[in-house]
């Protein structure tokens, strides 16, 4: 693999290698760390993968470099009690709340949604937000989050459950208080 | 916060719990447009039969709309960039490595983190000789240029001790005196140090392949022909 076609692959898989990250681990930072770590890898020890391997390998990657940091960081959770960060500024998607052109209620719609999102399960979280909202296919998906394809679309259903009964109930305890 | 598991299989667990009906497939499968005809129809027929499930969805499509509309994680450019300035380095590396000797980069596991401004890999041997070799230029040009000075080992080390070693600098009237020639040596002290600056602001690795072919060689080589040209001249006998 020489310098040009490197390049092809990083532009080719950045944004996915990043989002996965990002999906598992919740913080930009540690995020782009994982992947400018993924992506350096690929040069240091995958230079001589065949073209059709090098996503999967770089997700397979980013995938465990990114449970690494997850344990890492609950390690020094339990030891030292560190809160990371603030979850609404660190989530996964932009809280577009403010945006001019959205009414107040689909506003409030998308900023529940997100916040259902952040409370999903980390399995089905990323395979909620890799499907729906990185656009990838079940096949990448499934090697990416080394689970079989079969797995991967049930995640994908109960995601998209867990999400309609969350958005479904909270208006109703919003009433009931 | 995003709640982070007890283990990662655990994460697993949290939706064991929750029991897929028929109707939560069928409704992902009408969303997805991956029913047959007839069983197409039939969903269609219980919607106009079940309010509850028409509810379900008509949030279902709007959670999935709305999905679509968030924006998808768009990797910085300070990633890539820093990722393609480290294979460039270790291009250049390899190309520098002498024969026989492992070119392979260090793991990306014992890189360090965070490499989005990566520091200067500019080799300093090769820059030091670079300045050697532009010191040798300049003083051998400034000694062709005063004939009485001129010497056959015309080299820049040797350039501060030329004062010293001048012969009958009185016989030519055109011959630089120790100003001239201490304003000279400050020029290559200056010229030594610009390029020492050089070398701390450079991203860029040089090879030292490259540069004893390109540069160091047809520069010695000029350096030849300059003194080989005024060299007849220089040891004609007197007439």
């Amino acid at each position: 693999m020489d310098l040009g076609t490197y390049e092809r692959h990083v532009d080719d898989h950045k944004d996915r290698v990043f989002a996965l990250a990002l999906t598992l681990l919740g913080q930009r930072q540690d995020a782009e760390d994982v992947t400018q770590e993924t992506l350096i890898k690929l040069w240091d020890q995958g230079r001589a993968l065949a073209p059709a391997h090098v996503g999967p390998w770089l997700l397979r990657v980013a995938r465990n470099a990114s449970y690494d940091l997850l344990r890492r960081r609950q390690v020094r959770q339990r030891v030292h009690g560190d809160e990371d960060g603030d979850p609404i500024a660190d989530r996964t998607v932009d809280d577009r709340a403010g945006d001019p052109h959205d009414d107040a209620e689909r506003a409030c719609f998308r900023r529940r949604l997100q916040q259902a999102i952040a409370h999903l399960p980390a399995s089905i979280r990323t395979v909620v937000v890799l499907r729906e909202i990185q656009g990838m296919a079940y096949d990448d998906i499934a090697q990416a989050v080394d689970r079989p394809l079969n797995t991967v679309k049930v995640y994908l259903h109960r995601g998209r459950k867990l999400l309609r009964t969350a958005l479904d109930e909270e208006p109703r305890h919003a009433q009931a208080s | 916060m995003p709640r982070l598991p007890d283990s990662l299989d655990a994460v697993d667990d949290d939706a064991r719990g929750l029991d897929l009906l028929a109707d939560d497939l069928a409704i992902d499968a009408y969303l997805d447009d991956a029913l047959d005809d007839d069983a197409r129809r039939a969903f269609a027929r219980r919607l106009d039969d079940e309010p509850a499930l028409r509810d379900e969805l008509a949030l279902a499509r709007r959670v999935r709309d709305t999905l679509r509309t968030l924006p998808a994680a768009r990797c910085p450019d300070g990633v890539r960039d820093a990722a393609l300035a480290h294979a460039r380095r270790s291009t250049l590396r390899a190309v520098a490595t002498p024969a026989g000797a492992t070119s392979d980069a260090p793991a990306a596991s014992a890189a360090p983190t965070v490499l989005r401004t990566p520091p200067s890999r500019v080799g300093a041997p090769t820059l030091l000789a670079l300045a050697a070799l532009f010191a040798l230029a300049v003083g051998a040009l400034v000694l062709l240029r005063a004939d009485g000075l001129l010497r056959t080992d015309a080299a820049a080390p040797t350039l501060a001790a030329q004062p010293a070693q001048v012969e009958s600098p009185a016989v030519d009237p055109d011959a630089p005196d120790a100003q001239e020639i201490a304003q000279a040596t400050a020029d290559v002290k200056r010229a030594l140090a610009y390029l020492g600056q050089i070398q701390t602001r450079s991203a860029a690795a040089v090879s030292d392949t490259v540069m004893r072919e390109r540069v160091a060689r047809p520069l010695i080589q000029r350096v030849r022909d300059a003194i080989d040209t005024d060299r007849p001249t220089r040891d004609a006998p007197p007439a």
